[in-house]
């Protein structure tokens, strides 16, 4: 996994402070190989129920503490609702890495 | 006031965005009539889709020009040295020079727009969403540009 443990510890610390203490992150995508260099980071975040006005506030709140605590990059957020059946939610848990 | 070539800059830019905003505003205020309810989402007509297009294109060039192309006129304009200034030092920068009413709150709609140009959400539920909170957000740009237009006789011959 191409990511350094305080990038580990801050993007949890994003997800709990945006999403609550409950959520859970998976790390997807290119990241994953480290035999690649440089890319998106690609993060899934498994959540309670949300509305969907919630939980796209607290997509965009996440985002914002992650351009905060890593820098401007290229960042992309896939919301995991329970009940998720999405082909892009099945291939994260798949191929991804639970941070 | 003496005319130079940051101000004609400025007044290009200004001019534009108004140009934006004038078309934005009666987007939103068709936008506000329809009403259009979640499970419309579905299968819009054409008469919608036509609306829709409207404020996204307008939404999007008017938070793009107003960040990539009015505010650092306006700080040139203020014979501010902005060549090696990062974006979160000039949107601090016009925070402090009282142009910009708070510098996160353009990040974050600056976010909002990233998000509503780039996510393609799949239920009708979640298109609302984005759409109401792209409606929200294309308000408080609005209100952000007509703040700006309080200061621009400081800076523009008028």
């Amino acid at each position: 996994m191409r990511l350094s443990p305080l990038q580990i510890a801050q993007i949890r610390q994003s997800a709990a402070e945006s999403f609550g203490p409950e959520a859970r992150v998976w790390l997807f995508g290119s990241r994953v190989d480290d035999r690649k260099r440089g890319g998106d980071i690609d993060l899934l975040v498994q959540t309670r129920a949300l509305s969907s006005d919630v939980a796209l506030r607290c997509k965009i709140c996440m985002l914002g503490l992650l351009e905060s605590r890593l820098g401007e990059q290229k960042i992309d957020l896939v919301i995991e609702q329970p009940n998720d059946d999405r082909p892009i939610v099945r291939v994260a848990h798949e191929t991804g890495l639970a941070l | 006031m003496k005319q130079t070539p940051e101000r004609l800059a400025l007044a290009h830019a200004y001019s534009t965005c108004l140009g934006h905003a004038e078309a934005l505003q009666e987007a939103l205020v068709d936008l506000h009539q329809r009403d259009l309810h979640e499970l419309e989402w579905n299968k819009l007509a054409k008469e919608d889709r036509r609306l829709l297009d409207q404020f996204a294109y307008r939404y999007t060039r008017i938070q793009d020009d107003m960040g990539t192309r009015l505010m650092p006129a306006i700080l040139c304009a203020l014979e501010e040295d902005i060549a090696a200034m990062p974006v979160v030092d000039r949107l601090n920068r016009l925070e402090q020079l009282g142009w910009l009413p708070s510098a996160a709150e353009w990040s974050e709609l600056r976010r909002i727009r990233n998000a509503f140009a780039h996510d393609y959400p799949e239920t009708p539920a979640e298109r609302h969403a984005q759409w109401r909170l792209a409606i929200a957000a294309a308000e408080q740009v609005l209100t952000i540009l007509d703040g700006f237009a309080t200061h621009m006789h400081t800076v523009l011959p008028g």
